[in-house]
């Protein structure tokens, strides 16, 4: 403290010409966040964020992580140790103004253990094929995750570019860009989808395969969204100063779209990827159920749920063959959405203080 | 205006003038027809010229809605020009194509008001810094770093704010770093659109200061925009008022400040409130609103809130003219004198 | 991940947020309980005055840590006069006006200690309420009708979608909810014929989008009349108008002044404002009052060297002189405030003292206190 008292008085009434902005320590009494540590301090804040982290997180574990450490099963592995069906016909007869029932039972062998209840040898029991479910549960898991991840990935790269170049160029580029968006959101999604697996059908494309082309229509006709999302925040952000001076400055276009406009359109673009995860999982189930993605052998959720339309006494009575996948859908879209909605929270400026 | 394209060719060119600007106009569309047609448009900037001489200040001085900020924007070529010419250098940039422009921008820059929206927030001061010295190859790839640091060493920035991010500075300290970012790339001329506004008095002060150090050291010259006629005394030579799109007067800072021709400047020194409760100045007060620029009054567009109106001001708009010593002003009241 | 030590870590952040929810539940639950109206009822010190500020510490609790953005204030409004509160931005002028509106915005913003004493008059029979102790649901009876605030945005502090004349009207009815419908617009136009606004009747009608700037800060101000209060807070009027306007307004304020019977509490930053519209000045720094007194003492005697600093720092029309005097560094950031003088830092007439105890107001006149080391008790005449 010694050298402020012999600093040189200078009389406060000479101007004084000091270009240079002394750093005071008291500036250096202040700490701030940082940035991350904010934005994640924010998204910690809310519960349910946290909870659908952990939902996230444990579907994510269960699906890859859990087939390579419970290996009883595989997933297109009929548990075929045999089961005895027995099925009992009952026959009345009246004799002499008596009721006579005859119970006849048949046994049955059969090669495939289906329908069997949670045991300790199948956790959640198997299904109508004798598949474990437990098992598909986590493969089913793993193409739902694989399909919306890699759909919302191409909706993002699509949306980014087309709505980045009508939103930095405006004009005729824009107008032209805005009304496919228009058309594209006009068109039916599930008839051209149904349309679209006759032909696949048709063209005996391999099971595994056709829901990932399935998600490339989806995409196709998705990125609408996110291109409108994307052109309204550059058109906003177009009119900051600092892109006008980015523009003083004599950089180049592409420098200006990349390196300054998209960067801050990535909160919203992260929020809005989190959200639509949620939504592409419920189509890739939608598309199952419909019998229009994943195909027997594979699982997929929503060709589990599937079963039910096949044989009344499923929904019935096995509830273990068709509720756990439900679960699963549902713990999905929650998962992602409470994401979504956190890190909107988080992310927001607005919110800032 | 008749005589636009005889100035089209810059033989006649001012060599000590660095700037020159030749009746500069700027329309802004606001309504257009279906098919693109426009109906009405916003005067923003209405036939102003002016010569600058290099190492000169120039203050601009109006309230909002004058164009100031679009005068200052326009000689950047942010926005083109409706007609008139920009005259940099002796080269007459008005027609310049973008890829021309980016070659120009190394020698004019501007310093915005507001020094929160001005800096890209994801970026830290010395990647704000060093962006313009790469794009634009000021010094080889390795003395990049050094170059910044000297430039945040004049500026008045410490070494260690290189690797922090904008908001964790003040105003005044954001305000350092877009003046460092105009400077980096070496300009010549450089437009500060109200760059002490927002900040606070003291602060003020001490970007003032330093505007005007790195003035004389690096040889600028200097576009100063203002609503504040205290600033802009402060650092102009020159000085140019402007209302609803128009210069109204134009003159050297001491004729200006001695002998204020036009009614909107009289009105303008007086109406700054003076920090000296003793001062009970004769003030004049003008009656009524700035009309919208939209829809300017016909005639002197002063005259709807001038005290000395006459009829002829209504119908007749004032020529600019110079009143001795590039003093200029338009007003019909001086032409009768 | 302490990694920059620039920035918090993640353990201090937690203990702060930790510390921060413990006040600020306590505090909430302050605000909105139910109460006798005796408990905040209180005595003036000095019946004189319409307001007396005492001893105030609003603070903010930000993840980042408390800001103490007002922290010891103490001030008085006298009857019909006009206060100015002067200071950069930060300096917590407008937090104290939030403060005395009870409008902080909760649960960050709170009021920590202090009192508030409001002189309000209802019905002829005079109260002394302590502001900082009522509950929010008793607020009413003065917000609005006894104090009224005229905030900086013109733009923004009417609402869009009704017209000036609706607005106008609200807030009659809300005063005297028997008023009919003739007699609010009756009202309204003599409001806005108070403001000087040329065609009362067209205004009325008019949407807020219509008018300028000017037409709206006036529309503001005849609001704030509206219900006659016993004080204006002005919270940085003028500051968003062009300077011919702002002429206008400050020249209708002081009229007004005349006019009604009431206070104003102007805040600003703007000297040139003070200078002309108030009888006493408050000089404010980083949340603490550093100078008071009277408009002809702080500006022809300042003793405080901001007070100072900052009147030479201002560029007038009538110096000559090259370069600008200004005051070194910037304006400190209220989080974490050491205990001695918050502008030795930035003070070029730092003395030994001046790393000790944060000074305490020193009295020069009988109007004017400064809280400043190089004037000690009794030695009036040094600096």
């Amino acid at each position: 403290m010694e050298n402020v008292t012999e600093k040189e008085v200078i009389e406060a009434s000479a101007p004084q010409a000091s270009a240079e902005d002394t750093e005071v320590p008291l500036d250096k009494n202040v700490r701030l966040m940082s940035p991350t540590r904010m934005v994640v301090r924010r998204f910690f804040r809310s519960k349910l964020s946290i909870v659908g982290l952990i939902m996230v997180v444990g579907l994510f574990l269960f699906s890859f992580a859990g087939p390579l450490i419970y290996t009883e099963w595989g997933e297109i592995e009929l548990d075929e140790s045999g089961k005895t069906e027995y099925s009992v016909s009952e026959t009345s007869y009246t004799v002499d103004g008596k009721e006579y029932t005859v119970r006849q039972t048949t046994e049955k062998s059969l090669k495939d253990n289906f329908l069997a209840p949670p045991s300790s040898e199948h956790i959640l029991g198997t299904d109508n094929e004798g598949y474990d479910i437990f098992v598909r549960l986590m493969y089913g898991g793993r193409i739902s995750l694989i399909v919306s991840f890699i759909a919302v990935f191409l909706i993002t790269i699509l949306g980014v570019i087309m709505g980045g170049i009508a939103g930095f160029f405006g004009g005729a580029v824009d107008n032209i860009i805005m009304r496919l968006c228009d058309i594209l959101i006009c068109l039916p999604g599930i008839p051209i989808l149904l349309i679209i697996s006759t032909i696949l059908d048709a063209s005996e494309i391999d099971a595994k395969y056709r829901i990932y082309l399935l998600m490339i229509y989806l995409t196709f006709i998705s990125w609408p969204g996110t291109a409108r999302l994307v052109r309204g925040q550059i058109l906003s952000l177009r009119e900051q100063e600092y892109m006008v001076a980015a523009e003083a400055m004599g950089y180049s276009v592409s420098r200006k779209i990349f390196k300054h406009l998209v960067p801050n359109v990535m909160p919203q673009l992260i929020v809005s990827m989190s959200l639509s995860l949620g939504s592409m999982i419920l189509y890739e189930a939608t598309l199952s159920y419909l019998n229009l993605g994943v195909k027997a052998p594979y699982a997929a959720w929503g060709t589990m749920i599937n079963i039910i339309s096949t044989n009344q006494d499923i929904l019935q009575n096995h509830l273990n063959v068709w509720v756990p996948a439900g679960v699963c859908i549902v713990i999905a879209v929650l998962g992602f959405n409470f994401i979504g909605d956190g890190l909107r929270d988080a992310l927001d400026p607005k919110a800032r203080r | 205006m008749a005589d636009e394209k005889i100035v089209n060719t810059v033989e006649d060119y001012d060599p000590e003038a660095i700037l020159e600007v030749r009746n500069l106009r700027k329309c802004f569309p606001i309504k257009k027809t279906f098919t693109g047609k426009v109906t009405q448009e916003l005067v923003a900037v209405d036939d102003v010229s002016f010569k600058l001489k290099a190492g000169e200040t120039l203050g601009i001085v109006g309230e909002s809605g004058c164009g100031k900020t679009t005068l200052g924007r326009a000689i950047l070529k942010l926005h083109q020009p409706t007609s008139g010419r920009i005259i940099f250098e002796g080269k007459d940039i008005t027609d310049y194509k973008s890829a021309e422009m980016r070659e120009i921008r190394k020698k004019m820059q501007i310093i915005f008001q507001d020094p929160y929206s001005s800096l890209p927030p994801r970026s830290t001061v010395g990647g704000i810094l060093s962006e313009p010295v790469s794009v634009h190859h000021i010094v080889p790839k390795s003395e990049e770093k050094a170059y910044v640091l000297d430039l945040m060493a004049k500026c008045g920035l410490r070494d260690y704010y290189y690797e922090r991010y904008p908001h964790e500075f003040s105003g005044g300290q954001r305000q350092r770093i877009c003046i460092a970012r105009a400077l980096s790339v070496n300009p010549k001329l450089v437009i500060c659109d109200e760059p002490v506004s927002a900040l606070d008095v003291s602060i003020q002060a001490q970007i003032i200061n330093l505007l005007k150090q790195l003035q004389e050291d690096m040889n600028l010259t200097y576009v100063f925009i203002s609503h504040d006629l205290s600033v802009v005394k402060f650092i102009s030579d020159k000085i140019g008022v402007m209302y609803l799109g128009s210069m109204v007067e134009f003159g050297t800072k001491e004729e200006i400040f001695a002998n204020p021709l036009h009614p909107y400047t009289q009105a303008l020194f007086s109406a700054i409130p003076q920090p000296d409760p003793d001062v009970k100045m004769n003030r004049i007060i003008l009656k009524g609103d700035i009309p919208s620029p939209a829809n300017p009054p016909k005639g002197c567009r002063f005259h709807t809130r001038c005290p000395h109106a006459t009829d002829i001001c209504k119908e007749k708009t004032p020529e600019y003219k110079d009143y001795g010593d590039g003093h200029c002003a338009a007003c019909h009241l001086l032409e009768n004198k | 991940m302490a990694k920059n030590k620039n920035y918090l870590s993640g353990r201090e952040v937690r203990a702060i947020a930790k510390e921060n929810a413990k006040v600020m539940k306590r505090l909430e639950a302050e605000k909105y309980r139910k109460c006798e109206e005796s408990e905040y009822l209180t005595q003036m010190k000095d019946p004189e005055n319409i307001l007396e500020i005492d001893e105030l510490h609003t603070y903010f609790f930000t993840e980042q840590g408390v800001v103490k953005a007002v922290n010891g204030v103490s001030f008085n409004i006298p009857k019909n006069s006009t206060v100015g509160v002067v200071g950069e931005s930060g300096c917590g002028k407008s937090v104290t006006s939030m403060s005395v509106m009870r409008l902080l915005q909760g649960p960050t913003g709170q009021i920590y200690s202090g009192e508030i004493r409001f002189n309000a008059k209802k019905n002829g029979e005079e109260k002394v309420f302590d502001i900082a102790k009522m509950p929010m649901g008793d607020i009413h009876k003065i917000r609005g009708d006894q104090i009224a605030m005229i905030f900086q945005e013109p733009m923004t502090s009417l609402n869009p979608v009704f017209t000036i004349g609706q607005q106008l009207d609200e807030v009659t009815f809300i005063h005297n909810p028997e008023a009919t419908k003739e007699q609010a617009k009756e009202k309204s136009i003599e409001m806005l014929n108070l403001v000087g606004i040329a065609m009362p009747e067209r205004v009325y009608n008019a949407f807020p989008h219509e008018l300028s700037g000017g037409m709206r800060q006036r529309v503001m101000i005849s609001m704030a009349l509206a219900s006659s209060p016993r004080l204006i807070i002005a919270d940085e009027p003028t500051t968003a108008l062009d300077v011919t306007i702002q002429a206008q307004i400050l020249d209708l304020l002081r009229d007004l002044k005349t006019k009604i019977d009431g206070s104003i509490m102007l805040i600003t930053h703007d000297l040139g404002v003070i200078a002309e519209m108030a009888d006493y000045v408050v000089v404010m720094y980083a949340g603490k009052v550093i100078e008071q007194g009277t408009v002809q003492e702080i500006f022809h005697d300042p003793r405080h060297p901001y007070t100072i600093g900052l009147q030479k720092s201002k560029p007038t029309l009538n110096s000559d002189s090259d370069t600008l005097f200004n005051i070194p560094g910037n304006v400190p950031n209220p989080v974490n405030m050491p205990n001695y003088c918050y502008f030795k830092e930035r003070c070029s007439r730092c003395i030994e003292k001046c790393s000790g105890d944060y000074p305490c107001m020193v009295q020069v006149s009988p109007t004017h206190f400064v809280a400043c080391h190089l004037y000690g008790e009794g030695d009036t005449n040094n600096g």
